[in-house]
């Protein structure tokens, strides 16, 4: 790991979890990475996105990341 | 068109009239309801009184093929907030009764004759038929009753005891395709109808369809177009029908917006147990009754209902959802399903609304009732409103209420209505909703939690624009009939709103004419409102959500007055 890469993980919940094959991915990546990039990269069709959140509070798609961040994802979806 | 019939009901006379009335020819749903209750009720009226009316409306396009848009709206002045109320739900009644031809029944006065009443609409026409052997019964009962009596397939509306002792957290129960009961629960609209002696309405659409199109060949099109979107949609499949809207418990708790014991937390630690994904388990697990991907409306393909079964696989409730997880659930510190469930079903069947009901039980256990996480002390509660005793109708009567005779001063009601499933201080966006809009503290209303990633939930600017836009938008859902679960392929080509409204009935309605119908129905429910006496001193929360820190999110409900009143619609 260089000096301009950490580690972050992702949480993935509902139906999100099948477009990665796993409930949790641990990354290494860029710092000026945001979380819209990284969903891409991992296969997650961000229109399918809802709320996220990072270290546990809310975060917009354009969140960049630290080290060590956690970040949770949900689905697009409405209570009732 | 020809479903314009307005079927008005006096229940002191039992005189039936049915008129056809073109000045609401293209008014149907919440929008209707609303018209009317400002049209026709005295906004002073005791709402369980001879004044007040209750008005029964199919959404504009119910009875039609179109997914989803079958919904039937009641309204009429609240018990519950004292000011204007619609509360709408799925089920059959309202295809029904749009095939019978039907835009609105109207039930005026009350009965003074001591018997209870069922009204029944078929191709014979209407009339009231004494069915005294009812009083008492619950919703479940009742509604097996008039199945046996009047045939499986009529579609049934009633009330349970709850509606009939006049409870202001009363709900009105529908039979949906399969039985099971869905509910027009918020405002106590349920004791509207049952202090009018009313027990249920019974429709028989059999040898009826007097729904007519402008343009069949062109309404077809926009439907199928609309069925074949929300059928694509990988939500539908992928999360609709497989976790209904308990889906969304993680999220909210990851936001930190989870009621949690009378709203003093936004984060519940046992939160696993009563998830989406835990439902979904148990379904698959214990098998038997329990289904998920049911429709609660005939031709709906989103499906989003469910029967949630106990470890023999026998139906405990259907259909457990969100909000009724997270106040009868993590806001009364209760970490499991089957717990929830048991105290689902008995709401139900009582016939209350699960909301004000898990809102009145949170602040009795808060005041030191019951213990929170106890679903033995909660039980014990609601056995209370079965048995018909005064702490029973303290709760029945909703959590302001209760809150009032226990000396709370934190009461999660905002204009007499308690506080659905999303703490305002993590969600501003709905607090802005639960304090502006006139039917108080209802998330139907404008439900922020699906706009999350276009503003930060706990900012404090952009709340108002967010609420008001939001409040439009679902009243003309709520107008149209349309399940607010249908609104993205609606809301990415608003074009197909417009041709089905205009294929049905005929109207030159553009996209913006379509959307104003959604700001001038809540225009007109604010002016019933200010009427009644509901000034603006009323479009507040409670005083802890000014001064009490939420911990899951650090702050309290902290927006100015002047980006509250951004989401005023006069």
């Amino acid at each position: 790991m260089s000096g301009r890469e950490i580690m972050v993980t992702i949480k993935f919940h509902l139906n999100l979890i099948e477009y990665v094959g796993k409930q949790e991915l641990m990354l290494t990546v860029k710092r000026e990475e945001t979380l819209e990039s990284l969903l891409r990269s991992a296969g997650i069709p961000v229109d399918l996105v809802g709320l996220t959140t990072k270290n546990g509070s809310w975060c917009p798609l354009t969140s960049t990341v630290e080290p060590e961040d956690v970040f949770e994802v949900f689905p697009f979806m409405m209570g009732g | 068109v020809v479903n314009l019939k307005i079927v008005r009901v006096d229940m002191r006379t039992k005189e039936v009239t049915s008129l056809v009335h073109e000045n609401y020819r293209y008014l149907g749903g919440r929008a209707l309801t609303s018209k009317m209750t400002l049209d026709e009720v005295d906004p002073g009226c005791e709402p369980l009184g001879r004044l007040n009316k209750l008005f029964i409306a199919p959404g504009l396009l119910a009875g039609t093929n179109a997914s989803s848009a079958s919904r039937l709206s009641v309204g009429g002045k609240s018990p519950l907030t004292n000011g204007i109320k619609e509360a709408n739900s799925g089920g059959i009644i309202g295809q029904k009764l749009a095939r019978a031809g039907v835009r609105a029944i109207v039930l005026e006065d009350k009965n003074d004759d001591g018997n209870l009443y069922v009204l029944k609409i078929d191709k014979e026409g209407t009339t009231l038929v004494e069915q005294n052997e009812l009083k008492g019964l619950g919703t479940h009962d009742t509604t097996d009753a008039l199945l046996k009596k009047y045939g499986k397939d009529t579609a049934i509306l009633c009330v349970g005891p709850g509606g009939e002792r006049g409870l202001r957290s009363a709900a009105i129960a529908l039979n949906d395709p399969y039985g099971e009961l869905k509910f027009a629960a918020r405002g106590g609209l349920g004791a509207v109808m049952g202090a009018k002696g009313l027990k249920a309405i019974v429709v028989d659409d059999a040898g009826l369809n007097e729904l007519e199109f402008h343009d069949r060949e062109k309404f077809m099109e926009a439907s199928k177009s609309l069925n074949s979107q929300l059928l694509n949609d990988p939500k539908t499949k992928d999360v609709y029908q497989k976790f209904g809207t308990s889906g969304i418990v993680k999220a909210v708790n990851a936001m930190g917006a989870l009621p949690t014991n009378n709203f003093r937390h936004g984060r519940f630690d046992q939160v696993d147990g009563i998830c989406g994904e835990t439902l979904y388990e148990n379904v698959v697990k214990r098998g038997g009754a329990g289904k998920t991907g049911i429709a609660c409306m005939r031709g709906c393909v989103i499906k989003c209902s469910n029967v949630y079964p106990d470890v023999n696989g026998e139906k405990i409730v259907s259909t457990l959802q969100y909000e009724n997880i997270s106040l009868l659930g993590s806001n009364l510190g209760i970490g499991n399903l089957d717990d929830v469930a048991r105290l689902n079903h008995e709401v139900n069947d009582i016939g209350l609304d699960t909301i004000e009901a898990g809102a009145a039980l949170g602040v009795a256990l808060d005041m030191g009732m019951g213990k929170f996480g106890s679903v033995e002390d909660c039980m014990a509660l609601l056995n209370e409103i079965r048995r018909d005793t005064v702490i029973g109708r303290m709760i029945g009567n909703g959590a302001k209420i209760t809150g009032e005779v226990l000396g709370s001063d934190r009461i999660p009601a905002s204009k007499g209505q308690g506080f659905p499933g999303y703490d305002p201080r993590a969600l501003k966006g709905n607090g802005v909703t639960y304090a502006m809009s006139p039917m108080g503290a209802d998330h139907t209303a404008g439900n922020c939690f699906g706009a999350r990633n276009e503003v930060n939930p706990i900012g404090t600017t952009e709340q108002g624009e967010l609420s008001k836009k939001i409040q439009g938008q679902m009243s003309t859902l709520d107008s149209l009939g349309f399940c607010i679960f249908a609104r993205n392929p609606i809301f990415s080509d608003p074009s197909l709103m417009v041709s089905l409204v205009n294929n049905l009935t005929g109207s030159d309605f553009d996209e913006k004419t379509i959307w104003d119908i959604g700001l001038e129905t809540v225009s007109v429910e604010r002016e019933f409102n200010l009427a009644a006496g509901i000034s603006p001193a009323y479009d507040r929360l409670p005083e802890f959500c000014y001064n009490e820190t939420l911990d899951s999110v650090n702050c309290t409900f902290d927006l100015t007055d002047e980006e509250m009143e951004k989401a005023v619609i006069d």
